[in-house]
């Protein structure tokens, strides 16, 4: 590292000599005991050149900027543009206020605090499930039975279904009719109704 | 640390003000609150956009919109409110809790740890761990219509205005 560090120092150096000594002073690179019998050509002739500020930058400052940000950029970088990429934050105009519970949500999801409820229900559902079924594979169709329900039920219920009972009442907002099936199966007996009291 | 016990103290001070009683004619000075949460471990850069992002709204509209906006500052941003609004209620006379905006939001620089990080080649960086402090003002009454200028909508006098300038500045490239 500290070898690093003195090479580099050392080339910084050799280049400040380069670009500032012989920039100024202008001498040539051949020692001065040495007689110039050749003219020295045009190329050794140095030109009238104005000095680049930016010429400061070769070698020597490194990774640093070389131009002054404007306004404009760092306007744009710091709050964008409408067409560009807004980086302000603006107010949304999807939030919706869930009928049941009065809560807000997103739109496109479903109320949180009402699904948090299912949820929890859910589990403790599964759980009870878990505990009867365990791995064994089911035949029969599931069905719940909460407390205080067993009685609205036939025997034929209990002998078509794997009755799971769970130890608490039902909760309000959990319909029977949720789990009611579609009526492909069913046939629906329709009679056409002629028009009467005509005229 | 002696450090933690600095820090912005004249904002609640607006609280006690007291002013004169007013003349009968006098439209009725709207009640406010000054509030501030201070060194809160985050940048105060970033809570610019969230501080400004809530002026001008009703205190409801602002604590919905808050719930919504993933940013860490806008959980510390929406305590803050729900403090202000209790204090309001609770201290300086505010009848409906609801009947309260935004008049001042806006974040500072506060705490500022430094530690040291590598770079390649030997090279040491510095890192700055930012806090910010907090403030907000809330106004009894009903927010204004336009808070910021941008957002008034445009006559179509403007407009055609606009247009016309637009159309007026083209130009045909490499043209005499």
């Amino acid at each position: 590292m500290a070898g690093q560090m003195l090479k580099r120092w050392a080339d910084a150096l050799v280049h400040f000599e380069y670009v500032y000594l012989n920039a100024f002073l202008r001498q040539p690179h051949t020692p001065q005991w040495i007689p110039l019998l050749v003219q020295p050509s045009q190329e050794l002739v140095h030109k009238n050149e104005s000095f680049n500020i930016n010429s400061i930058f070769d070698g020597f400052l490194w990774g640093v900027p070389t131009c002054r940000r404007s306004a404009e950029k760092r306007m744009m970088r710091k709050y964008g543009s409408p067409q560009w990429h807004n980086k302000l934050i603006l107010p949304r105009k999807d939030i919706k206020v869930c009928g049941t519970c009065g809560y807000y949500h997103e739109e496109k999801c479903l109320c949180p605090n009402c699904y948090s409820k299912v949820k929890a229900e859910t589990t403790i559902l599964q759980e009870q499930m878990i505990k009867e079924l365990g791995i064994n594979p089911v035949e029969k169709e599931v069905a719940i039975v909460y407390q205080g329900e067993k009685n609205q039920f036939n025997d034929e219920f209990f002998k078509d279904n794997k009755v799971i009972e769970v130890e608490k009442p039902r909760p309000k907002w959990f319909s029977k009719n949720l789990l009611q099936k579609s009526n492909a199966n069913v046939i629906i007996e329709t009679s056409t109704i002629k028009p009467h009291d005509l005229g | 640390m002696a450090q933690q016990q600095k820090g912005p103290k004249k904002w609640p001070i607006y609280n006690k003000k007291m002013f004169p009683p007013q003349l009968p004619g006098e439209e009725r000075r709207p009640a406010y609150v000054c509030h501030m949460r201070t060194n809160i471990k985050y940048s105060p850069f970033k809570m610019w956009y969230v501080a400004s992002m809530i002026r001008g709204m009703s205190i409801d509209e602002a604590l919905k919109q808050l719930s919504f906006v993933n940013k860490l500052g806008a959980v510390h941003v929406k305590e803050a409110l729900l403090e202000a609004q209790k204090l309001a209620v609770e201290k300086h006379n505010v009848e409906f809790k609801s009947n309260l905006w935004v008049a001042e939001s806006f974040a500072t620089k506060g705490l500022v740890y430094k530690g040291v990080r590598r770079h390649a080649k030997g090279r040491v960086g510095v890192i700055h761990y930012f806090h910010t402090h907090y403030f907000v003002r809330l106004e009894e009454g009903t927010p204004p219509q336009h808070f910021y200028f941008e957002t008034v909508p445009k006559t179509t006098k403007t407009l055609l205005s606009e247009w016309v300038d637009e159309m007026r500045q083209r130009r045909i490239p490499l043209s005499l």
